[in-house]
């Protein structure tokens, strides 16, 4: 998402927190965040999707990060947020704790992906920043709503199309 | 041929020609009733002429030249030297089907049709026509396609209005000049220069047409040439010479067209005679030069009508929030002036938007006589193969469905149609024997119930007897014995529909019907449509469909299951009965419920949805009972919320397709709620299978 990174090399990022990590995504991927609401539950999805609201007169997919990361869930609280993002035509809400700051970081202060970070797996990130003294876990949003569990998702489909054609066929 | 590229037209073309063929089709039909209709030998030979000339034109010369040798054949019929028999009618009908085959072939870049037997047969029929004066000797004297369309191509893209416009301009002593212009191949700004030329023309006379279309010249839409036809009392050099003066255009070829005489043949009726000639010119001489009048029809893209459609469902969801928000003032602040002022706007809105909603509707909407329209053809031609005599009747053609519901609605009817015919009627001598009339009848109906469309095909043959197709079920294994014992006979017509059941030979032997059955199934299922059976053994068929109006805004059925609320699309929901569920009784381990000699399957919505639930411990519970085409199940729900009208929403990529839902819609509150696919939940349920 290089639109936004001007000529002197800068990334602004929304900054989140999850299980008390810090978090950035590129900004120009988040279309707005909005308070918690009320979610309806979608059977048959992954479990890390929560279910879908309504914005404005349009269904939007909602995702818990925690489970998406596998952390440990926690209760909703007042300061949960969700963050919609938009990508390749496609609008999904990320519950995280809460949302602390949007902050421009220079490109030499972030650094490619160490092994392990805080339990969240690799690949769902794009490198690390510092800003001071906090260090910020830049996230891959494709990966996010699409590693693996998008492969899954569309196996499952797949499966069941394939079950529903079975069943029509005999 | 012109060296513009046709290829723009070739969409127009074969439109037009799908049309006509139609019009053909149902002319001939008729006209072998109605042997002395003029009027129906007129039309039909307009659609002949309008199809020689396009095809023309457009260089398809076998389709030019089968059709032009029909128009001969018409042309004895109007004569009244050849009479209209059912042979000749045959060979005419032979000739459409092969014109269908030659358009296919256009498609398909196929040439192997080969015309040339067909063509001697039309022209045994018209040897011996006496040639008559005027338009008809021109034709029969050009008889090589290549001056076929020199003849045709002048009138070929004009429209009424344009041709009625050049004729009323010559006859005031107007020049009709077609114009051709090529731009130089460095031209930067064709339109512009296309504009200049138009311009500059304007003060000379006018423009009557322009191929291709002013605003395809806008947009720059044609290569270095385009073409044009202008009224003028200048001569022809002084055109030429303005065009000339224009920057960048390489070449201007104009001739005076269409030489009066030409004109005439505009006409297609019989050349006129000398008297008839006379007053034609006096009524010309009314009609004043006009501007190309604006047609009462306008052509609009699908996808806008549908985009429209998504909005009006915008404005539903926020008119339902407008009720339900107004409805908690009333709640909380009490009666007023202002909940009261609330409540009138939000009842006027809901009028608004009832109306506006059901416009939209209207303009996606066709007559059904648009599918109808060719199944006269295909009775009469099944009831020559069989040897049966039909009557066949049409009612309510004028009923409008949408144009989704239309494309779909084709194929199941036919097979509908052909199976009364093939299976349902009886032989003529079988039904004299048996006392009904020797000609069968087959009947044809489509009307608007409430929120449907009903469509029915009833037929007064042999019906269909439940115990013989149990016996073929068995046979083919599409049940146990033990299960056919127990099936009601009403349950027992229904395995008809099941896939494998109909092969031609086994069940017109045996029970008399089910040709693809499965298919006309699966076509209903896909427009959310259901479909009933009603026979009597010696009595006749019928089936009942009911179809949808719309399938992007539906009534819907709310009920909450789990403390969550979800919808059922109206359209799916036969009815709803309330079950004791203590008084279940179990079929292979399965609860149902005995309703009206029927055992219905039951499912509770958390079983058939993967939901996670927890019982309320009420006893009796309503369950709604659905169907998709001829299958039905009962789902146990918590409780009824009541009828509303939804939105059906997608759930997007990012989720995908759930088996059992349909999407989602937006409630009154802002809410979400889950639409159910009823067709998804009969499949997880497995009934059927």
């Amino acid at each position: 998402m290089g639109k936004n990174n001007n000529a002197g090399g800068e990334e602004q990022l929304v900054v989140f927190t999850l299980a008390n990590e810090t978090y950035g995504v590129d900004i120009s991927t988040v279309n707005e965040i909005i308070r918690m609401q009320e979610i309806t539950e979608v059977p048959r999805t992954p479990d890390f999707v929560e279910g879908v609201i309504n914005l404005r007169g349009r269904i939007v997919p909602v995702i818990d990060l925690r489970k998406r990361f596998n952390l440990e869930t926690s209760e909703e609280t007042q300061s949960s947020r969700i963050i919609v993002v938009e990508l390749n035509d496609i609008t999904v809400g990320m519950i995280v704790d809460s949302v602390s700051e949007v902050l421009r970081l220079p490109k030499e202060n972030t650094e490619p992906t160490p092994p392990m970070v805080s339990g969240v797996d690799s690949a769902y990130l794009k490198g690390v920043g510092k800003w001071g003294e906090q260090l910020i876990i830049l996230l891959d949003i494709n990966k996010v709503l699409y590693k693996e569990e998008q492969e899954q998702i569309a196996r499952t489909a797949e499966e069941m199309a394939a079950m529903a054609e079975d069943n029509g066929d005999e | 041929m012109t060296g513009m590229d046709m290829s723009q037209y070739l969409d127009l073309f074969l439109e037009e020609a799908e049309e006509q063929l139609q019009e053909l089709d149902e002319g001939l039909i008729m006209l072998e009733q109605d042997k002395q209709n003029v009027d129906l030998l007129n039309r039909i030979f307009r659609a002949a002429h309008t199809i020689k000339g396009s095809s023309a034109s457009m260089g398809f010369n076998k389709i030019a030249e089968l059709t032009h040798w029909m128009e001969s054949v018409l042309d004895r019929f109007r004569d009244g030297d050849l009479e209209v028999t059912q042979e000749v009618i045959d060979i005419l009908l032979e000739c459409l089907d092969t014109l269908e085959i030659l358009k296919n072939e256009i498609t398909t870049g196929e040439d192997s049709c080969d015309i040339s037997g067909l063509m001697d047969r039309l022209k045994s029929l018209r040897e011996g026509a006496p040639t008559s004066e005027g338009t008809e000797a021109i034709t029969d004297e050009r008889e090589t396609v290549s001056e076929i369309y020199e003849a045709e191509m002048d009138e070929l893209f004009f429209s009424d209005t344009e041709k009625n416009v050049l004729r009323a301009a010559v006859t005031q002593g107007y020049k009709s000049y077609h114009i051709i212009v090529d731009l130089d191949p460095d031209c930067l700004m064709k339109s512009v220069r296309a504009y200049i030329v138009f311009n500059n023309l304007k003060d000379l006379g006018e423009v009557i047409k322009t191929i291709p279309t002013t605003e395809e010249i806008e947009e720059e839409k044609f290569e270095q040439r385009f073409e044009l036809v202008m009224v003028s009392k200048e001569s022809l050099d002084k055109i030429k010479g303005v065009i000339r003066s224009i920057n960048e255009i390489k070449e201007v070829f104009i001739r005076e067209h269409p030489k009066a005489e030409t004109l005439r043949s505009y006409n297609l009726e019989k050349p006129l005679s000398k008297k008839e000639l006379d007053s034609t010119k006096d009524r010309l001489r009314d009609v004043k030069i006009e501007k190309k009048r604006v047609s009462q029809t306008v052509r609009v893209d699908v996808s806008r009508l549908d985009n429209l459609m998504n909005l009006m469902g915008e404005l539903v969801i926020e008119r339902t929030r407008l009720e339900a928000v107004g409805g908690n003032i009333k709640s909380t602040l009490g009666a007023g002036d202002l909940s009261d002022s609330l409540d009138e706007i939000s009842v006027h809105i809901a009028r608004l938007s009832g109306e506006l909603q059901e416009e939209i509707m209207q303009a996606r909407m066709f007559p059904i006589d648009q599918v109808f329209n060719r199944f006269p053809r295909m009775v009469r031609d099944l009831s020559r193969k069989s040897n049966k005599e039909i009557i066949f009747t049409i009612d309510g053609r004028e009923t409008e469905l949408d144009r989704t519901v239309i494309e779909e609605i084709g194929d199941p009817l036919i097979h509908l149609i052909r199976n009364a015919i093939d299976h349902g009627i009886e032989s003529p001598e079988e039904r004299r024997k048996l006392g009904k009339p020797e000609k069968g009848t087959v009947r044809l109906n489509a009307f608007h119930q409430e929120n449907q469309i009903v469509i029915t095909v009833e037929d007064d043959g042999r019906g269909m007897d439940p115990d013989k197709i149990k016996e073929v079920s068995v046979k083919k294994g599409i049940i146990t014995e033990s299960a056919a014992e127990k099936i009601m006979d009403q349950d027992a017509m229904n395995l008809i529909f099941a896939p494998g059941f109909s092969t031609t030979q086994t069940v017109s032997d045996v029970s008399g019907r089910g040709v693809g059955m499965d298919i006309v199934k699966s076509h209903i299922e896909r427009i959310n449509g259901l479909i009933d059976i009603d026979t009597e053994i010696g009595g006749g068929t019928k089936f009942t469909i009911r179809l949808p109006l719309t399938l992007a805004i539906n009534r819907a059925l709310l009920i909450k299951h789990g403390g969550h609320v979800f919808a059922f699309p109206l359209g799916n929901v036969v009815e709803i009965i309330e079950v004791d569920m203590d008084e279940v009784q179990y079929m292979k381990q399965h609860k149902v419920a005995l309703v009206r000699g029927s055992f219905l399957p039951l499912y509770e919505l958390e079983t058939l949805l993967d939901l996670n639930y927890e019982n309320n411990g009420a006893k009796k519970l309503p369950v709604v009972m659905v169907g998709i085409s001829e299958k039905r199940i009962g789902i146990v729900v918590d409780e009824l919320v009541g009828e509303q009208e939804i939105v059906i929403k997608s759930l997007g990529k990012y989720i995908g397709d759930i088996a059992g839902l349909a999407g989602a819609t937006i409630m009154g509150d802002g809410s979400v709620a889950l639409i159910l696919d009823v067709r998804g939940l009969i499949t997880t349920s497995g009934v059927g299978d």
